[in-house]
């Protein structure tokens, strides 16, 4: 029996997992990358693995992909770097501490670890926050990983055929080249996260670009990912500049410190006043901060959707052409689940979760020809 | 915010006497430099009468010294954030002159990262520090004219200096010497370092192929044609030459080459309102960067007579520069071991880097240039090995509290 052939435009996590699951479950897989494996928002991302209950849809496949990379990390922890060392949801007033306390429920409902920490536990936790904080929210099961070899190495375990190449168009049964090759396939992934646009320019994807620092080595400084409550409410929703507190101990012991995002900015320059902003928010969380030596920053751009979830599932109007984009700041989390429920659809099998709020269908009108 | 009608980066040779002559023209200057006092890598804290008379002179009430300060970011108009020890500073100028010098390119050799080893400039910085050296074994490795400087200085410290290793052809070195004839100062400055290490054995056509010891050096292995050595030392000091530190450059948006800043004969870069003066021109010595730093304060000031005068010199010292760069070229190096390490920072070997297919892959799935350096060691070394282009520069230029860069919160787009 012949094998059906995919071809996975994009080389980033969600490109490397749908690749690595699709070949799991009997695809032949050919990759096409115009960078390196594992480059892109991989690279510039914190590599956070959260579990966020902020919406059903966003917590099912978050949850499913926390437990998923644990498994992954668990079994090979050096080559991901998998560090579980849990996040720390700070509320900064009351009102927010009982939002967290709203959401233990959730969590535990879900199967997964959830502890409501008051003041005296969050600052035997985290001593470097600012003093007068009422508590929050520890989520154990949440971790970090080194999200560009991770990327490699799901590559690494396929088999498939890599090519380093710009792809210039999409059609019915493959693919063209820039220099001119096509290539056959049965069905297209598309995984260019910010970049789908330029393939399928009528994706409801905006790059939203955000800034990171990371620090030199200062092992034990903290001991999880620490990010304010507000970081949704801040990051996610908002349809304007925001920035956020947010920092991950690096399983070097250097700290990552996030984060801030921007719609509709396409140069990649560190901005020095958003850089700023996003700094001096996290100042005001953790003035311990101030004296660590910073080594670099960076910037990357997050593949956003009007709804805040990505798009995994088939193109309702080009046949044979799937999706897995619009991640937005949670596409390393994210890549593993969207890999099973985007192979479940292709292979016509049940889905771990239900795949309906992310199917792109959403966003597009059905086509007058099936009117 | 503070500011000046002249910024000049780095307080060498270069950049001291661009002050020097732009303060005696009423100008208000301020001068950084990243280390503790004036005088550059090589000069700082020697006596030598040809810097002794600027760096007396820095003491004008035109010039604002900020020493042990390090340029963090270039900003939008004619802005420079700057961190000191305690504090940072967004400083604002109205002519700005890079006078940010060179640094040794150091390349991997099997056991370079044995304690023990260091830089040429490196172990001449660290015994201005106070690192004891008298009597202690010591061996000069590498290629450039910066050997013989430092291993005069090492041995009015005390040391024995085992042998100079030069890896080019006593043929080139000998024509670098004619040419060193036809200007006398160098050559009588040649003939003092000469005159100084008198007895110590010099090798030319060498080169270190291996450094023995475990927890400090103990000895090197050098290769001379088909002909293996061992010597016996304490330390090895080892330099390929030197490269102009071109980042501040690069950062501001100025064009720059491997080797040099670009700039028009009266040293304007390709931006407005920024200069570049010394070895960042293209590595030319003492007296080039002298002559450079009084030709940039006259152009600056628009004073006609010495604009005429200072570049009539400048072109005559670069001509020295020419024949440097024709000798010391870009060394070759031996095979390295797999197990020989590039990237220090980050502990990534020759074997894991050789089948990597460029500097951004290498990056990250090695984390090679990941760690405190930057790449500012392992990324010349890998363009030597392995042809790995540099990745564009980005602010912190150098690495930077994070009080320090959470000071551009509030700075203006737009001058003041």
């Amino acid at each position: 029996m012949s094998q059906s052939h995919v071809i996975i435009i994009g080389g980033g996590i969600v490109g490397c997992a749908c690749a690595h699951r699709l070949a799991e479950t009997g695809w032949r897989v050919t990759l096409i990358e115009r960078d390196t494996l594992g480059s892109g928002a991989t690279a510039a991302g914190m590599g956070q693995v959260v579990a966020l209950d902020d919406s059903p849809a966003e917590f099912a496949l978050t949850a499913d992909s926390q437990r998923r990379w644990h498994a992954l990390g668990q079994a090979n922890p050096l080559v991901h770097e998998y560090t579980p060392c849990g996040t720390i949801w700070v509320a900064s007033d009351d009102e927010e501490l009982a939002m967290a306390a709203a959401k233990v429920p959730n969590y535990h409902a879900a199967g997964l670890q959830a502890e409501l920490l008051d003041a005296a536990a969050l600052y035997r936790h985290e001593p470097n926050l600012r003093p007068g904080l009422p508590g929050g929210l520890r989520i154990a099961g949440d971790a970090v990983v080194y999200p560009s070899r991770s990327a490699a190495w799901l590559w690494q375990q396929t088999g498939g055929t890599l090519i380093h190449a710009q792809v210039s168009t999409i059609q019915a049964g493959g693919v063209t080249l820039a220099d001119g090759r096509h290539l056959h396939a049965d069905a297209v992934v598309l995984a260019t996260g910010s970049r789908a646009r330029d393939l399928v320019p009528a994706l409801p994807i905006r790059p939203k670009k955000g800034h990171l620092v990371i620090t030199d080595r200062y092992p034990g400084f903290i001991h999880h990912q620490v990010a304010e409550m507000g970081y949704v409410k801040n990051a996610h929703l908002a349809d304007v500049d925001s920035v956020a507190f947010n920092v991950q101990p690096r399983a070097t012991g250097q700290i990552l410190i996030g984060s801030c995002r921007q719609y509709d900015i396409h140069t990649p320059e560190v901005d020095p006043v958003m850089l700023g902003q996003m700094l001096q928010r996290c100042l005001e969380f953790m003035p311990a901060l101030a004296t660590l030596s910073s080594l670099r920053v960076w910037t990357g751009y997050r593949a956003a959707t009007p709804d805040g979830q990505p798009l995994i599932g088939p193109h309702p109007h080009q046949p044979g052409l799937w999706l897995a984009t619009g991640h937005e700041g949670l596409g390393i989390t994210t890549s593993l689940g969207t890999a099973d429920l985007l192979a479940a659809l292709m292979n016509h099998t049940p889905p771990a979760i239900d795949p309906t709020p992310y199917l792109p269908s959403r966003f597009f009108a059905p086509t007058s020809s099936l009117l | 915010m503070p500011s000046y009608d002249v910024i000049i980066i780095g307080a060498g040779p270069a950049g001291m006497h661009a002050a020097q002559a732009l303060a005696s023209r009423g100008q208000q200057v301020a001068l950084i430099d990243d280390n503790p006092d004036a005088g550059g890598q090589i000069w700082r804290g020697v006596n030598n009468h040809a810097t002794q008379p600027a760096r007396a002179a820095l003491h004008s009430p035109h010039i604002t010294t900020y020493y042990q300060t390090r340029v963090i970011a270039t900003l939008a108009a004619q802005q420079l954030l700057v961190e000191t020890p305690n504090d940072a500073h967004i400083l604002h100028y109205r002519h700005l002159v890079i006078a940010s010098g060179a640094r040794e390119l150091l390349l991997p050799v099997a056991g370079w990262t044995t304690p023990g080893v260091t830089g040429i400039g490196g172990l001449q910085a660290l015994v201005k520090a106070g690192m004891p050296i008298a009597n202690k074994r010591v061996v000069i490795a590498g290629t450039g004219p910066l050997i013989w400087p430092v291993a005069a200085f090492l041995r009015t410290h005390g040391v024995h200096i085992v042998a100079i290793v030069e890896q080019q052809s006593l043929v080139r070195l000998a024509r670098f010497g004619m040419h060193l004839a036809s200007h006398p100062r160098k050559l009588w400055q040649a003939m003092s370092y000469a005159t100084q290490l008198i007895g110590v054995p010099f090798w030319h056509d060498s080169q270190v192929t291996a450094i023995s010891g475990t927890t400090h050096s103990t000895g090197v292995s050098i290769q001379r044609g088909e002909h293996q050595f061992q010597l016996a030392c304490d330390y090895v000091a080892l330099g390929h030459h030197l490269v102009p530190n071109l980042d501040i450059a690069q950062s501001l948006g100025c064009a720059t080459t491997p080797a040099a800043i670009t700039t028009s004969d009266q040293l304007a870069t390709t931006i407005p309102h920024v200069y570049a003066i010394g070895e960042a021109r293209g590595i030319g010595g003492l007296d080039c960067a002298i002559a450079e730093g009084h030709l940039v304060a006259a152009v600056i000031c628009q004073d006609a007579p010495a604009i005429a005068r200072w570049h009539h010199r400048v072109q005559t010292e670069r001509r020295i520069a020419t024949a440097i760069a024709a000798t010391f070229t870009p060394p070759r190096l031996p095979p390295l071991a797999a197990d020989t390490i590039v990237c220090r920072c980050e502990d990534v070997s020759h074997g894991q880097l050789q089948h990597a297919p460029d500097w951004r892959t290498a990056k990250l799935q090695q984390r090679c240039g990941m760690g405190p350096c930057q790449g500012r060691i392992c990324g010349a070394a890998t363009q030597h090995l392995y042809g790995w282009g540099p990745d564009a520069v980005r602010p912190p230029l150098r690495p930077a509290r994070v009080a320090t860069l959470a000071l551009l919160y509030a700075i203006s787009p737009t001058a003041e």
